[in-house]
């Protein structure tokens, strides 16, 4: 089956458009329609055989509407003109019980960007083309792989790929037209072995990408997955106290993620950020440099105009430690202020709030094995599990896996404790950051090391 | 028991029939079609202004067929019979051999009757529900002058579906769900503090009738002020008093999901073939219950027309069985009824609904009084679990340090590490003033978000590692 993005973005901004004309001719003062459509494949290999095979196309349809300051949302699945004009003509009706709310604006038409299109490679046709066969068959390899690399390897919840792809278009009455089509595939797997005492040890690994050539291969990523779970044998609890801590690549880029959410004018009108105010301060160390690219090719957070239409820009949101930008979309630039950094993103229905795209720190000189040999005693940190943050005090507790460092080197695996300090003295205490940068999320740091953060473990 | 409800569904008996036949074209065990219809609406109170209301409306049908331990799947929003029809076909790809059997007509089957709604969705006038945001608001600001912000949220939800299976049977649901919040931020000088607290069930704005608005306002305000001045908690091995409630979410994190007997037939879960062994304190009796008549978790027919069943899943301290879908029970010789899913477009397995602890004997008073140094834990922001190795962590929003018995100073979020099978060893006392939590969680597994109802007594475990920053 082809696909012809541009020829689905014509389709389906014609159809927003009729419906933003529908909702204006019923009395809204201004609308915004959004339609998406998709189409996605998985499946799922677990003991040498298929275990589940996945395939949809599914569409939806969000609009907002704004009749004197106050605004109103709504969603359906279904396309149908009779479904959405009896959801306009519902919500019509409802906003009369709202309060005015004058921040409650589409973009300026001059803020929308009406220049070329901006090709970023974030969908790769060939991808949407691909057969069933070649995509089994990396989730068979992958699945047979784990299997087979180690005796002590006991089962396995599979392996499994997907591909997703889809277009997007939202046309409003203030002249936004806007599409963008968009795909990625996935390959994961997972290996679990035995331990002792009834325990078991499991590992997984995940490749994504835009494109067919930046999926790891199936092998490669079985094998990551089953040394991964073999890694975890013996796994204990490390003794409590306060230790340096190194973050690995993927345990930091979930610090950044954390920080990204309340560095947003939606976390401050929202009094949901402890740095809020703190423009212009230092907040971090001085080797901490936070950027959010969305002009990066082909990358998995790329997009060329943010979810309002203005077009998107690098925003440095720390630079050497000093707090220079909250990212805002109009709402919650005009509620605190804040300038517009065209970072929107749009929720099916709903007032766009921020969201990063591609969010990376800044990479350091040194490889992570120098950090490593560095640290006498400590924790080297792989993953953390739980949802202990709180973005109002910036306080910061969570579970943790990962190995002991010992005579700077990687020693015993550990696991079932806590990391706990203060954001910003997790931030500040970054002493350094090293040199392995890798895009293989929408979000990624290298990794660091923080100069000593209290774990609970062992007594 | 009742009957049918008045479902939205087009699709006739000669048409499932048929579709059901076209599933199973290529073989399979079973067949199923899953439709559903969803409306949401919700109305978000922020800063003194109603500031948004949004409808949402959600149908499909999800068909699936399975072979074996394997299952094919798809959906479609188009409720057309074509639409399904090619659904079918896609998801008949996962069986290969002489066509499975269709069946020669469809049956209506009974069901229990667990929620009525009295006042759902659009039948009211939306005044009504600003009025209730509006004295949420007024209360908490009213409460104390340190409060900075307040936000109120109302979503309600009716969810109707219909399942049609390839044995013949077919039933039908209508799930209403309501849930209201309110957010406070208080602040004091340099000092802020935030808190939440929240309620509903499976029924209609009666939830009102029995529970104040300015009640869930002023106990959050109450909450945030606590611990405005929290201090840091302790890092290490601590003894642990569990507050009734809301901490059941200890007993879904540890417990729960390991019981799920999809990890148990693939042999991941550190509770796999433990049936019959000791796997907590004898204190524990843990229950899967889907029958608590309007609790979040509670459910008329899981959502592969399976009748819900109870389980004790650990009694007395020993594993007594996991919470099965179709495909474990098959597998595993057991009763399916566990078996949820989120929504048209996801394929069910084994979940929760409402999973408790059972009430002890002990005086909550006498619990706290035994610990000379450990940590009350109140309430929660939520828990995660790796079923393999069974670590699993929760993390509080409202704790106290416990002084020589008594419940002394507030401290900061703190995250409650453990292992499933040792952390519950060490419970070593459990209360009588069982409580059920007031319909406020969502848990979820492999993308798939479901509500559900958790509950428990006062309990205390021996020693649990504390994650606070204080050495």
């Amino acid at each position: 089956m082809s696909y012809d993005p541009s020829d689905r973005q014509a389709h389906l901004l014609s159809l927003a458009q009729g419906f933003v004309d529908y909702a204006l001719d019923r009395g809204a003062e201004a609308a915004e329609v959004s339609l998406s459509e998709g189409q996605e494949f998985s499946c799922r290999y677990r003991a040498e055989t298929l275990d589940q095979l996945e395939q949809a196309g599914s569409s939806g349809v969000g609009l907002r509407l704004f009749q004197g300051g106050r605004v109103v949302s709504g969603s359906s699945s279904d396309l149908a003109p009779s479904t959405v004009h009896s959801l306009v003509d519902d919500l019509v009706e409802s906003a009369a019980f709202l309060d005015p709310d004058e921040h409650n604006q589409l973009a300026p038409a001059e803020s929308l960007y009406s220049g070329p299109r901006i090709e970023l490679g974030l969908l790769d046709v060939a991808t949407t083309l691909e057969d069933a066969a070649p995509r089994l068959e990396r989730a068979r390899l992958a699945e047979a792989t784990v299997r087979q690399f180690d005796d002590r390897i006991t089962a396995t919840e599979g392996a499994g790929f997907s591909a997703v792809y889809s277009t997007s278009v939202t046309a409003a009455s203030n002249g936004l037209q806007r599409g963008i089509s968009a795909g990625w595939q996935s390959l994961g797997a997972d290996a679990i072995c035995d331990d002792a005492g009834g325990k078991k040890r499991n590992g997984s690994w995940y490749s994504v990408s835009r494109d067919l050539g930046g999926l790891m291969a199936a092998d490669t990523l079985g094998a990551i997955a089953a040394q991964r779970a073999l890694a975890r044998l013996g796994a204990d609890k490390p003794p409590t106290g306060a230790y340096p801590v190194i973050w690995d690549r993927h345990a930091a880029a979930s610090l950044l993620g954390l920080l990204s959410s309340i560095l947003t004018a939606t976390a401050v009108y929202r009094k949901q950020s402890y740095l809020a105010q703190r423009q212009g301060d230092l907040i971090a160390s001085d080797c901490f440099t936070l950027i959010d690219d969305p002009l990066l090719p082909g990358l998995l957070g790329s997009s060329p105009v943010d979810g309002e239409g203005r077009k998107r820009r690098q925003n440095t949101l720390v630079e050497g430690g000093v707090l220079k930008t909250f990212l805002a979309a109009q709402y919650g630039s005009s509620r605190t202020g804040l300038p517009c950094t065209a970072s929107a993103s749009r929720p099916l229905a709903g007032t766009p709030g921020e969201a990063t795209t591609n969010l990376y720190l800044k990479p350091g000189q040194r490889s992570p094995e120098a950090l490593i040999a560095d640290v006498e005693e400590g924790v080297f940190l792989e993953g953390t599990i739980g949802f202990g943050f709180n973005p109002v005090t910036g306080e910061f507790s969570r579970g943790g896996w990962g190995r002991m460092i010992r005579g700077g080197e990687l020693a015993e695996p550990i696991g079932e404790f806590t990391v706990s300090a203060s954001f910003e003295d997790i931030l500040k205490g970054i002493e350094e950051v090293a040199d392995d940068l890798v895009w293989d999320r929408r979000t990624v740091s290298p990794t660091l090391r923080v100069a000593s953060m209290a774990v609970g473990g062992r007594g | 028991m009742t009957n049918q409800v008045e479902t939205p569904f087009a699709i006739d008996d000669t048409d499932s029939v048929r579709l059901l036949s076209r599933a199973l074209a290529r073989g399979g065990d079973f067949a199923e079609l899953f439709f559903e219809h969803s409306l949401a609406i919700s109305l978000h109170f922020e800063q003194e202004k109603v500031r948004n209301f949004s409808r949402h409306v959600d149908a499909g049908c999800g068909v699936r067929v399975v072979t074996g331990e394997a299952s094919g799947y798809a959906y479609t929003e188009d409720l057309e019979v074509s639409a399904i029809a090619h659904a079918c076909d896609t998801a008949a790809h996962i069986a290969s051999g002489q066509p499975g059997v269709a069946p020669q007509k469809i049956e209506r089957r009974e069901r229990p009757d667990r929620y009525h709604p009295e006042r759902c969705l659009i039948d009211l006038p939306f005044l009504e529900r600003v009025a209730i945001l509006r004295r949420a608001d007024a209360a908490a600001r009213a409460a104390d002058p340190r409060v900075e912000a307040v936000e109120v949220s109302l979503v309600e939800s009716r969810r109707q579906i219909r399942i049609v299976r390839s044995d013949g049977e077919q039933v039908e649901d209508d799930q209403p769900m309501l849930r209201m919040n309110v957010l406070v931020v208080v602040a004091d000088g340099e000092k802020r503090q935030k808190a939440m607290e929240g309620g509903g069930g499976r029924l209609g704005l009666e939830y009102f009738d029995r529970h104040q608005p300015e009640d869930l306002a002023r106990r959050a305000v109450e909450v945030a002020l606590k611990m405005l001045d929290a201090k840091p908690a302790p890092a290490g091995e601590f003894p642990v008093v569990l507050a009734a409630g809301d901490s059941g979410v200890l007993f879904h994190e540890a417990v729960g999901h390991g019981l799920e007997a999809d990890f148990n037939r693939k042999g991941t879960s550190n509770y796999s073939g433990r049936v019959g062994e000791l796997v907590a304190s004898s204190l524990c009796t843990v229950v899967d219950d889907p029958g608590l008549d309007t609790d979040r978790g509670c459910i008329n027919v899981d959502d592969e027309g399976c009748e819900p069943q109870r389980r004790v899943l650990i009694r007395n301290g020993v594993l007594e069985g996991y919470m099965h879908d179709r495909i474990s029970a098959k597998a595993m010789g057991a009763e399916p009824g566990s078996g949820r899913r989120e929504s048209f477009r996801s394929l069910p397995m084994p979940r929760m609904s409402s999973t408790y602890l059972e009430a002890g004997e002990e005086d909550p008073e006498e619990i706290l009084k035994a610990v000379s140094y450990g940590i009350y834990a109140k309430q929660f922001s939520g828990g995660q679990v790796n079923i393999s190795n069974g670590d699993f962590v929760f993390s509080t929003t409202e704790a106290y340090l416990i002084e020589n018995g008594r419940i002394t100073a507030p401290l900061q979020g703190v995250n409650l590490i453990g292992n499933g099978p040792d952390c519950l060893s060490k419970v070593d006392a459990v209360g009588h003033d069982f409580v059920l939590s007031d319909g406020r969680w969502t848990c979820g597994k492999n993308g798939q978000g479901v509500p559900v109802g958790i509950g428990m007594p006062t309990l205390r475990i021996s020693a649990m590692t504390v994650g606070g920053s204080e050495l």
